[in-house]
């Protein structure tokens, strides 16, 4: 029974985490992109009645209302089959890829031992690149069955940068793989939490500087972000997806992003130790359960008390503005966001300092410290995607393909080469 | 033409600041045709992420650019000062001599002032104002406006209605600037409401 | 389960193969490879070969057919531009002589299994088609065929560069 749940619950939970990233992301793009600008960023949309905002948070909702009623429309030369396959196409390739990346260390629940991911394969980086090698067909099919001379143009171009920079991709990670000698993820992530010289952490970045700088291009150019943005170019030149709207352009903006969270996850888990918190293996997180409780607790208390403090300069800049409801927005947030979950934390710390933790729940409050080690990494690095775009200019077209194929391809083989010579030397 | 700095001491500047002199030359072909006049100092010190080794990795670079980024974020996060005006709520601060929408001025006993006597109509070079005279017992003036409309969306603004008026009927300091209409049809202001639907407290 | 599993992968190879033979579009004939190709991944991934099957996508779907539809897509081959083809009794004749031998070759190969399925999969050892057997049999036994396929592949590479250096 319980192993029925797990097997259910497993991919069912990893699509929630990265289906949850693409709204946050959406967020941190808006937002982020308008502090960065100095400007203040959305905050028109609101839930009539409450007049809560949200910070902006409510224009993904106004998206989705907006999408999804616009008329769905089918351009009279396009190729009606592949049209509606290719944005399907695109946002699958994407989604499939999150199988395969562990959230936590196997946890054990009674006699049950469970890896905490979506499917239980060895194949690890193999997995993500083959089906993210599929996501290139989305772009192709759209441009072609757009019957339009623009898209085919752009999608032809979006081809050929994700080709050369799949290469790239491919060739980075294999130093990480030769240093840990294994593909799966989760065994990577296991041998990144030893010690490099008893001081640093046994990561990726500190083995491999240079694979991780050429996986980082990549991943942009991949997942076809600023500054590599060849395939969309929304400001001068026409992309592949111009013919869409409606649920179509949503699936594959959606697309867009879900890829950037995954390769965010998967930078994470080569590159920065996963889930591993710095300096604290699985077996010390399960021995100090109740430390590690009280630790996490405590930090979320802090946090949300900070955060309370901040939404209450909010409230203050609000008060000024709005005569309406939603003068009292910033002060209604603070305490749901802030103090609520501030007081919460500080009871909930009482209680575990005054019980005995037993039985299985070690094990879950490990898991669960893990998992938000983890979800802070990823959340960081989808950050660094979005604060690369708004930083950096579009490379020209020649550019682009010049970096990829005469700058990383041949970085990534000396890279190569070095890895497997000192490997040889020092084993 | 070239821009060269010239740094030379022999104009007894040394003692004081450097000055930075820019002079234009005619560019010549080739530099090693440049006559002695023309040279160019040591090249400046430059940044640490533009030194010409450090900026063949670009990387550099780009970590100066997003600590740029990343400084106007925390600083626009924590002090919340951006330059942003919430316009519908908060209006900009409109200068005194700011050529608003229009407004026609009434005489003692609140009748038009405007005899109709075309000039600005004549003179306004979008062809907005739109006149219908009629004959009015005051023996002083014998004509005033049955029709004064504005439209709202061909005007331009440019206040010669305003300079062209004998007699000081139509100005345009109401600071009122038109909003968002539901229809095209809303934008042509009639004689009423270019009388009376200004803010009070306008000068005479 | 997987008898259902089987028959659906290999329906849809089967008759994405044919599919692909049929389609006077070249981008729909390519399409329907990719999708063959696809589904001999699902049947690789039945026979406990996950290696192979990732292989399969990984090279085949993603990266072989990609650069055929790219290829398709940049010399623009619209149908209207495409000659009538036309399927005479000589040309199906022809077809027929060149395919039978190939289908007589698996008629016996497939019929020589017969039922040692069965028993192939019971005594398979545990760590069968995974990465490190894969690659230990690769590098070992297989060590002279693959560096003689590994030649062969450099010397498509320097041939290609030579026919783009090469002034026309």
């Amino acid at each position: 029974m319980t192993e029925a749940l797990v097997l259910i619950l497993r991919p069912l939970g990893a699509l929630g985490f990265f289906m949850t990233l693409i709204p946050i992301m959406i967020w941190f793009e808006r937002k982020g992109c308008a502090f960065i600008q100095d400007r203040v960023g959305p905050n028109r949309a609101f839930i009539p009645g409450l007049g809560l905002r949200l910070a902006g948070f409510v224009h993904n909702l106004a998206d989705v209302v907006k999408l999804v009623t616009k008329e769905d429309f089918i351009p009279a030369f396009a190729h009606r089959g592949l049209y509606i396959a290719a944005p399907m196409l695109s946002m699958a390739a994407a989604l499939l890829t999150y199988a395969v990346i562990p959230f936590a260390d196997d946890l054990t629940l009674g006699s049950v031992t469970f890896a905490l991911r979506a499917v239980d394969t060895d194949l690890g980086i193999l997995f993500i690149f083959a089906f993210s090698s599929l996501a290139v067909y989305g772009v192709v099919l759209a441009g072609y069955a757009s019957g339009s001379k623009y898209p085919l143009l752009g999608g032809i171009r979006g081809t050929a940068q994700m080709i050369s920079y799949e290469v790239s991709l491919g060739l980075s990670v294999m130093g990480i793989v030769l240093i840990f000698g294994t593909v799966d993820l989760n065994e990577i992530c296991r041998v990144q939490g030893q010690l490099l010289f008893g001081v640093v952490p046994k990561w990726g970045v500190f083995l491999q500087p240079v694979g991780f700088m050429l996986y980082l291009f990549a991943a942009f150019a991949e997942t076809n972000r600023s500054p590599f943005d060849m395939v969309e170019g929304e400001s001068e030149i026409v992309g592949f997806h111009t013919e869409y709207s409606g649920t179509k352009f949503a699936l594959f903006f959606m697309g867009e992003y879900v890829a950037m969270a995954i390769q965010a996850a998967v930078i994470v888990t080569l590159f920065f130790g996963g889930w591993q918190i710095p300096w604290l293996p699985t077996s010390a997180l399960i021995e100090n359960a109740s430390q590690v409780l009280v630790v996490l607790l405590g930090a979320i208390a802090v946090g949300a008390l900070g955060f309370g403090v901040l939404l209450l300069r909010f409230h203050r800049w609000n008060k000024v503005r709005w005569q309406d409801e939603r003068k009292r927005e910033g002060i209604i947030l603070a305490i749901l966001l802030g103090f609520g979950p501030a007081i919460t934390a500080l009871l909930g710390l009482t209680i575990v300092l005054s019980t005995d933790l037993s039985g299985s729940v070690p094990n879950v409050v490990a898991s669960v410290a893990q998992f938000l080690a983890f979800s802070v990494k990823v959340l960081f690095f989808c950050w660094v995607f979005i604060w690369v775009r708004w930083t950096l200019p579009r490379f020209r077209y020649d550019q682009v393909m010049f970096l990829g194929w005469k700058v990383m391809l041949p970085l990534g083989l000396l890279n190569l080469v070095v890895t497997a010579g000192l490997r040889l030397l020092w084993l | 033409m070239i821009e060269t700095v010239d740094q030379s001491d022999a104009r007894g500047t040394s003692s004081q600041k450097r000055k930075r002199e820019v002079v234009y030359v005619s560019a010549p072909l080739d530099l090693r045709d440049a006559p002695e006049t023309f040279h160019t100092s040591a090249p400046p010190r430059l940044r640490w992420w533009r030194r010409p080794l450090l900026r063949l990795l670009y990387v550099p670079a780009i970590i100066a650019g997003m600590g740029i980024t990343i400084g106007h974020l925390l600083k626009n996060l924590i002090l919340l000062r951006q330059p942003t005006i919430s316009f519908p709520e908060i209006k900009p601060f409109i200068p005194k001599r700011f050529r608003s929408r229009h407004r026609l001025m009434q005489k003692d006993d609140g009748s038009v002032r405007c005899t109709a006597c075309m000039c600005c109509a004549t003179a306004c070079p979008s062809g907005c104002i739109y006149i219908v005279a009629h004959e009015v017992e005051d023996p002083e003036v014998e004509k005033a406006p049955r029709v004064f409309d504005i439209d709202g969306l061909k005007c331009v603004y440019c206040g010669f209605c305003v300079e062209a008026c004998p007699c000081d009927a139509i100005r345009m300091d109401t600071g009122v600037y038109p909003e968002a209409e539901i229809k095209r049809g809303n934008f042509v202001w009639n004689m009423d409401k270019l009388m009376h639907d200004i803010p009070d407290n306008l000068p005479e | 389960m997987e008898s259902l599993l089987f028959w659906f992968f290999s329906v849809i190879a089967v008759v994405s193969a044919v599919l692909m033979v049929c389609f006077r579009n070249p981008l729909m004939g390519a399409l329907s490879l990719a999708i063959s190709f696809l589904a001999t991944a699902g049947l690789f991934a039945l026979m406990t070969g996950p290696f192979v099957a990732i292989m399969q996508v990984l090279v085949y779907a993603g990266a072989i057919m990609v650069l055929v539809i790219f290829v398709i897509m940049l010399l623009r081959a619209d149908e209207a531009s495409l000659d009538r083809e036309r399927i005479g009794p000589f040309r199906f004749a022809l077809g027929a002589l060149i395919g039978l031998p190939f289908g007589g070759f698996l008629l016996v190969a497939v019929g020589n299994f017969g039922g040692k399925v069965e028993a192939a999969t019971s005594a398979l050892p545990p760590d069968f088609g995974s990465m490190k057997s894969f690659g230990r049999m690769l590098f070992n036994q297989y060590m002279y065929p693959f560096e003689i396929v590994s030649i062969l592949l450099l010397v498509a590479i320097i041939g290609v560069v030579v026919l783009a250096k090469r002034d026309f």
